[in-house]
């Protein structure tokens, strides 16, 4: 499950069109081992618990 | 004897009497013979005068040899023949080993890793830590042309493409591009802009595919290239 699908998942409406550029959730991956994350959240509901803003310390 | 006002030609005076008005003009003549010659010295097809020190006397300059350009030297002009340079190239190729693949989540912007080089001439990109960028060595800000390629597998028509550049971590602008996408057909996604990089930035390259699942890349021809075009 990459973190995209635990977001969907938790908000069924979202679709891919809402990751797209100009989107209101933009993820990201810098490929430094850190994995995938949120970079933005500008969605009308709150970031899914267990999840948060920013990339993960190492 | 009166004067001329511009070359001191010698001419009778008004009240002179004619009595030897020809070795007047041959005097006359004669001067004028002169300075013409030394305001114009050419010789010879494709001279060029230029003036000297010498008041009313200009210099001869013959023409020079094929390929010369006129040039100064010692203050005065002269022919010289250009010299032939080639700029030393400053740049770093990345590239990845053959096999290499870069798995790329759906719906996620990600940068893309580079874990070999064809050249670089300035250790712009390291190939064991933070493979994904370029940076920009001491000595070497100004402006760059960037140019990258991404290779990605054919298994998805589904979703749309995206390719950047990123600058210290944020999109640079316009530099996004799109391509379409069909089932069983690689994308060769290809980018180029012009950044002014300043020493320490770091550009990298983001994909993003939306295919509804995880898409790799094929490394070996991905690449990522800058030039240093000045500062």
């Amino acid at each position: 499950m990459s973190l995209f699908d635990d977001i969907v998942e938790i908000y069924p409406e979202l679709t891919s069109q809402d990751f797209e550029p100009k989107g209101s959730i933009e993820l990201r991956n810098d490929a430094d081992d850190r994995g995938d994350y949120i970079f933005k959240w500008d969605y009308s509901k709150p970031i899914p618990k267990g999840m948060k803003l920013g990339k993960p310390k190492a | 004897m009166a004067t001329t006002t511009n070359y001191s030609w010698t001419t009778p005076d008004d009240t002179a009497l004619v009595k030897d008005g020809a070795s007047a003009i041959r005097s006359l003549g004669t001067a004028i013979d002169t300075t013409t010659k030394n305001l114009n010295p050419s010789t010879t097809l494709g001279d060029i005068e230029y003036r000297s020190s010498t008041t009313n006397t200009n210099t001869r300059l013959g023409i020079g040899s094929t390929g010369q350009v006129l040039t100064v030297a010692g203050g005065v002009p002269s022919w010289a023949t250009p010299t032939a340079s080639t700029p030393a190239f400053v740049g770093v190729s990345c590239t990845n080993t053959a096999g290499t693949t870069q798995s790329i989540s759906t719906a996620t912007w990600t940068a893309i890793t580079f874990n070999a080089e064809d050249f670089d001439t300035d250790s712009f990109h390291s190939t064991s830590s933070s493979t994904s960028r370029i940076t920009i060595p001491a000595g070497k800000a100004g402006k760059y042309l960037l140019t990258s390629h991404v290779y990605l597998d054919s298994s998805s028509g589904t979703g749309r493409r995206f390719g950047s550049f990123y600058k210290n971590g944020a999109e640079a602008q316009v530099a996004r591009v799109e391509v379409a996408v069909s089932t069983g057909t690689y994308i060769g996604m290809v980018n180029t802009i012009i950044l002014n990089l300043a020493v320490a930035d770091y550009v990298e390259v983001y994909f993003y595919q939306s295919s509804g699942g995880t898409l790799s890349t094929a490394g070996e021809v991905c690449s990522f290239q800058a030039q240093y075009l000045g500062a």
